[in-house]
């Protein structure tokens, strides 16, 4: 099982921070744009969907809550056959702000989820601490987000949110 | 905005550090495996070296009983990549893009980079 790590330092207190990662219902810059459905308990299902609810990317249901510290939840790409993985992120208070820690594990080796999230997390931890400290991504950002949109036909079906519901019903995104 | 990354070209900058950061793309590994790995360098050197990559929070430590696992954190990485390397690539990019419309003009226009536009 691979396990791997990606930290960022950011100037803000936990509890900002902490708000920033876990608002719903509202679009999530950092998080390519798509917006987190999840209510903080555990066993709570967790979604991150396009602004129209229409299409499903990431699916999960919460294991752990410690506000505004510690959130584990389990990360499923609805569209690829590997197994859940795990994600915990941890908030700890330095003299600066906050560091961010993300510990994404339980990959079953160099899976297709594996190689999708490990270029984009140092992305999505950047993007966050720009969204935190600088108000605002960039204009190129939100240009790819508005693409992303507008070019959202070209998705699969298997990324369309009854579909992805209908299969997690079956299998739900949880680890034995 | 926090750009110090002054730390990190630091910890970059010896070989055996960028050797250590290498060993450490594969998984983590604990300090122990990680002496192992370099026979020539000696334990207190090896812990000196985790300590500026751990300063430069290119690696991140957890212990774990009596062991120190050492993880690699790839995200200074990725700063350094977007402040030194997509930066100056654009550039080169939109000179390229400059030259193309030059040559291909009836009447060149001037090609001027993008640094020396902007310095007075």
């Amino acid at each position: 099982m691979i396990e791997k790590v990606f930290s960022i330092d950011i100037e803000a207190p936990v509890a900002r921070v902490w708000q920033e990662i876990t608002r719903t219902n509202a679009r999530c810059r950092p998080m390519f744009g798509t917006m987190l459905l999840v209510k903080l308990e555990p066993g709570a299902p967790l979604r991150y969907r396009s602004m129209d609810g229409k299409h499903t990317f990431v699916a999960g249901e919460i294991v752990e809550v410690a506000a505004p510290t510690r959130l584990v939840h389990t990360f499923v790409f609805p569209n690829l056959p590997d197994a859940p993985t795990l994600v915990a992120w941890e908030l700890t208070a330095t003299a600066s702000g906050t560091r961010v820690t993300v510990t994404h594990s339980r990959f079953e080796g160099e899976t297709k989820t594996y190689k999708a999230v490990y270029g984009s997390w140092p992305k999505i931890l950047g993007l966050f601490q720009q969204v935190i400290e600088a108000g605002d991504v960039g204009a190129g950002t939100k240009f790819q987000h508005w693409m992303m949109g507008a070019m959202s036909f070209v998705l699969p079906k298997s990324l369309r949110t009854d579909v992805v519901e209908a299969g997690l019903a079956k299998r739900p995104p949880r680890i034995a | 905005m926090t750009d110090d990354l002054d730390p990190v070209w630091r910890a970059l900058a010896n070989p055996m550090r960028r050797a250590f950061l290498d060993a450490l793309r594969r998984g983590p590994k604990t300090t122990g495996e990680l002496a192992a790995f370099f026979p020539g360098v000696s334990r207190f050197a090896v812990m000196q070296h985790l300590g500026v990559l751990e300063e430069a929070h290119l690696v991140v430590p957890r212990r774990e009983g009596r062991e120190r696992w050492n993880y690699l954190n790839p995200v200074p990485i990725r700063r350094i990549y977007e402040r030194w390397v997509s930066r100056y690539d654009e550039s080169i990019v939109s000179d390229q893009t400059a030259l193309k419309a030059a040559a291909e003009s009836a009447t060149p226009a001037p090609v001027v980079s993008r640094r020396a536009r902007k310095s007075p």
